[in-house]
This record gives C-alpha cells, structure tokens and sequence, in this order.
C-alpha cells in the first residue's frame, strides 16, 4: 500500500487499500477489476408487446400506490416505498416498468441478495409474459441486455447512465447497506429516476430522498389485510431461554405449526439445535455454510420438517405457510430494529395463514426489541385507523 | 504504515513472525490458513511434476483474480505461502515458465508465471513460445492433446547443461506440459522437472 490520491471512475473509492497498481506503476481499483466485465450497451428493443398478465389482482391499497408510484415517476420524482413485510412491494411497480417500456425506456428491478433474483425472474416473467426478461449474478451474467433486467447490486457496474427506471428492493439488506462503493455504483447506472424498496428504511435514507427530489410512499397493509404479527417479549436467564425455546417450540408443533428459529450466531445455533433435537425430532440446522441449504428448505416446504433452527440466512424472502417464528436470543446485538423487524414478518404471510405468532426470547428486553415491537405495532394502528405518520 | 491484507483487505496484525522478517508481502495469516495445502507429485513422460495444492478454494479464487480480472497485486501472494518449499525444491534449478497464447498474454498485460517469479527473485529463462493462434479455452480437449505447439526460442540455449524446472499455474490434461517437455529437451538440460501449483483434480484420471 502506497499513500496517493486516486479515485476510482467506476466506484468512487479513493482508499489507499483498495488501490493496486499495474504493471506499468499506474493506480487501479482493485475493488472494481474483481467485477471486470462486458458494460452493456444500449440497444433499443423491437417488442411492442408490454401487456400485463397478473394471477392475482392487486389489493385496493396495492392499486393506490402503484398509481401513486407511477405519477411521481412521470413527473421525474423519485420514489421510497415504505412497505411492510408481506404487502406484495414487487407487484407495486409493475404499472409503471409497463409505462416505460412502452415509451421504449430502460428499466432494471436490482437487489442486493442473488437469491432473490433467482426468486423473482420467474416472476417478472410471469408477469410479462411477452417481455424478455433477463436475470444478472455473479456467475450468471452472459446477456446484458433485455427488456427487462432482473440483477444484483453489484452488476449494475455493467450500466452507466443506463436506466430510465431502476428499481433497487432491499435497501436495508446485505451487502447494499452501508456499502460506498454498490452505492455509488447504484447512483451512475441511473439514467433516469429510481423507485426504492424497503420494509425498515432508516431515518437517513428518508431524509437522502427527501433531498433528492423524492418521495416516501407507505404502505402498511399486507396483502391479505390482517394485522402484522406482534412479537411477545419473554425473558429468562442464560440456561432457562433455553428451556422456554423448547417449551414454545413444543407448543407450536402440538398445534401443527411449523416453525423457524433464528439464532444470532452459528455457533449458537448449534448448540440450540443440538439441545432441541434431543426432545423433538424432525427439526435440522441451516446456516450460510451449509451446503445443502437449498435442499433443506425445499425438504422443510415439503412437511419433512416441523422445525428449522437457522441464523439470519432465513430473515428474508422465504415464504412458508402457517409459519410461527422464534428468536433465540433477541437481546444479542447482532439484531437491530430493522433485522427484528424483518424476521418477524416472516410470520403470517400466506392468506390461508394470516396470523403467525412471534416470540423474541433473551435477557434483556432492550431498546431493539422495544423499538421493533412499537414500530410494529404502529404500523398497525395506522394500518387500521387510517392515520399519518 | 499500516498494512492490510492483499486478499481479504483486513488489516494485518503483526503477530505473524514472516510477516514481520518480509515486511513487503501481504497476506494475512487467515487467509494462509484457508489455502489448502496438497503437495502430491506425478511422473509425465520421464519427468516428475510437483504439484503444491488443488485447483480449488481461495486459492484458485486468487489466480482467477490476478490472471482474469488482472489484479497485478496479486502476484506476490499467491506463492507467498509455499515459498520456502518452493526455494528448496529449485535448488541450483532454472525455471522455465510454460508460456501462454500471445493473445492471452497481451490481452492481460503481462505474463502471469513470469511477473510471479521476478516478485520472488526466482532465476527463470523465458525459453518457451507459444505458437498457437487460437485460445486454449476454445479448443476442444481432445484437439488439445493433438495440438503441439510450444516451441523454444532463442533464450533457450542458455540452458545447455542445466538443470531447469518447468513452472505452469493450473495442470488440467498435461498436453501444454508434455508438449513444453518435448520442446524444452531438443537443447539436452542436464535434468528436468515439473512445478505446477494447482492440480485440476476432476480432470485427472
Ligand atoms: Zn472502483
Ligand atoms: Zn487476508
């Protein structure tokens, strides 16, 4: 590492670790050649067909935004949508990628997370049945172009001054949060104006669209109109949380739940499990490292298992029917509002199963748990009496 | 001056006592430690090759880095970890880098193999060309078994009489490697081995 001033044209970086140089002695960002790769080009597509082919209609609330959402794009505003979990937030700007591509402008749905783009594809594909929808991840990027692009954050290197419309979902998620460099990435693809996703935006990021010639949009309604589940605080000592784990994990299996348990580390997540397993069967452990990850969900989906003890691998996009949810350990600091948030929307998302329960168990009912359990609660009163935040 | 680490960007602590001794390299001793370590040795055609690990991991993460996406940095960590073993293996030895298609190597910038043994101060002779026109990827295996053509070049007579080591990144089918043994042996070294780095095991067998 050498001290000199360099910033990096692709990303924005200028610190000195980041920097390398050539074999010619001239600065390179090192973060950058890692995503060395073709940039798209911009090619106008030849489809004239954008219809809209939707399985489900969209909820009265659902309709409203996504009106809302489209006239601010026309007026060149941008957009944050404030959605809680479960409210349908993708189907939210299917009306407006329909208006750009029929004038024949750009538009691109990014995420941080490569598994949600696998998710999504196929229903963006569903969704515009005459469109080509191209899906872009890391080891998955051979076709940059298409009417409509499905792609990590950090593809979007790719585009430069590229999208009429980019929608980035999951601003609150890893790696996008607190990420300079995706940031900046994220700020040079746009074109034209963008729209973001959030369930748990934080004070800044309201505040940066504010400032940016935006709008936020709230949305806190689920799909199938019930409540939000209210996590319930139950305190105990170090070894008594985990007997209150298991006592409601028994509970929840008696009555024909299923049920996920997130615990802060894997190395407590072993434990626990270790513990579980030996008064209930038919349970298993899931964590970033494990391989079989994908296979243990499918198994889980199918009624194989009745629990999963998981770290935060499973805080988003899974959606599982009459799902209750457990977090072991609530009070450890890895949780903030916004993860505590996230992971108790796991619960009750599917219509035939609207009202999960959750239960944070810890030591301490401290100020995350407090914060996440009145924001949830808040939503839902606004939800049902109509008020403004 | 702080040092971070040149593969995972940590910052490196001084508790490592190379680390300390060769100030100049960087990377960390977590990341050593992830690099798996599977010296194994074959014999091609009289010749014995010493490979040091598989192509696997964060190991081939690393060369991909350097030798793909061009991260010149590199060149100093990639061996960093074998280098004592390396410099007792190539004792009174010349190496001679198996050369790569033009193309690759002006596509890149630099010669891979070539820019790793000059960080490392290793006595190399570029006598070796490589003549073929298309990219190795693009040739089909089995072409590739057919396809001679690694020539020698006017270094190659200085190594009349010496014993010289045939240095290669990734051992895949070992036709670049047969056909750099065959080349190599028209000036009679005194002896000659093999060093590969990485052994694609799915290949082999
Ligand atoms: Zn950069
Ligand atoms: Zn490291």
């Amino acid at each position: 590492m050498r001290n000199i001033s360099f910033t990096c044209p692709i990303c924005g970086n200028s610190d000195n670790k980041y920097i390398g140089f050539d074999i010619k002695n001239k600065p390179y960002c090192r973060l950058c050649c890692r995503l060395s790769g073709s940039k798209a080009s911009y090619k106008v597509s030849n489809n004239v067909d954008y219809s809209l082919h939707l399985d489900y209609p969209l909820s009265e609330k659902q309709q409203e935004i996504a009106n809302q959402i489209k006239s601010h794009l026309i007026e060149k505003h941008n957009v944050l949508v404030h959605a809680v979990t479960g409210a349908g937030k993708t189907e939210l700007i299917y009306e407006s990628f329909k208006y750009y591509l029929s004038k024949n402008l750009k538009v691109g749905f990014a995420t941080p997370r490569k598994d949600v783009v696998i998710d999504l594809t196929p229903r963006f594909k569903d969704a515009f049945p005459k469109c080509n929808v191209v899906s872009i991840y890391g080891d998955h990027s051979s076709v940059f172009e298409g009417d409509i692009l499905v792609l990590t954050t950090h593809q979007l290197y790719r585009y430069n001054n590229y999208f009429d419309l980019i929608v980035l979902d999951e601003i609150d998620a890893f790696p996008y949060k607190g990420n300079k460099q995706l940031e900046t990435i994220f700020r040079k693809c746009i074109k034209g104006n963008y729209v973001l996703l959030s369930a748990t935006p934080s004070s800044s990021d309201i505040k940066k669209i504010k400032e940016d010639n935006g709008v936020v949009l709230q949305l806190f309604e689920r799909y199938h109109k019930h409540d939000l589940p209210l996590p319930t605080f139950i305190k105990g000592n170090y070894y008594s949380c985990y007997l209150k784990c298991l006592k409601y994990l028994r509970h929840f299996i008696k009555e024909n739940k299923k049920v996920f348990v997130f615990t802060p580390t894997i190395d407590i997540g072993k434990s626990l499990y270790s513990f579980l397993s030996l008064f209930i069967k038919n349970g298993d452990f899931v964590s970033s490292k494990e391989e079989e990850r994908s296979l243990i969900i499918e198994r889980f989906k199918k009624g194989y298992y009745s629990y999963l003890v998981t770290t935060s691998i499973l805080e988003r996009g899974v959606t599982i029917e009459n799902l209750q949810v457990i977090v072991f350990r609530a009070d450890n600091t890895i949780y903030d509002c916004a993860s505590l948030i996230q992971i108790a929307g796991r619960a009750g998302r599917k219509i035939k199963s609207p009202n999960g329960q959750v239960i944070f168990i810890g030591e301490i009912y401290n100020d995350e748990i407090k914060k996440a359990i009145t924001e949830i609660k808040k939503y839902n009163e606004v939800k049902n009496n109509g008020k403004v935040l | 001056m702080e040092r971070y680490c040149k593969v995972c960007f940590e910052k490196i602590k001084f508790s490592f006592l190379r680390n300390m001794i060769e100030s100049k390299y960087s990377i960390c001793s977590s990341c050593q430690e992830k690099i798996k370590v599977d010296f194994s040795s074959i014999k091609v055609d009289g010749v014995k090759i010493k490979f040091l690990s598989l192509y696997d991991g964060l190991l081939k993460n690393m060369l991909l880095s350097y030798k793909e996406s061009n991260d010149f940095e590199l060149r100093d960590s990639i061996l960093y970890f074998f280098l004592p073993y390396i410099k007792l293996y190539s004792l009174n030895c010349i190496f001679v880098p198996i050369p790569s298609s033009k193309e690759s190597n002006s596509k890149r910038g630099f010669n891979h193999l070539v820019e790793i043994l000059k960080v490392h101060k290793l006595k190399y002779i570029d006598a070796l060309e490589n003549v073929s026109t298309k990219n190795q990827k693009e040739l089909a295996a089995n072409k590739r078994m057919n396809n001679k053509n690694i020539v020698i070049n006017k270094n190659a007579y200085q190594l009349q009489d010496k014993k010289i080591i045939l240095f290669d990144d990734v051992y895949t089918t070992g036709s670049t490697f047969i056909s750099s043994v065959n080349a190599i042996k028209k000036i009679s070294p005194k002896k000659i081995k093999g060093l590969i780095i990485m052994k694609n095991q799915f290949q082999i067998n």
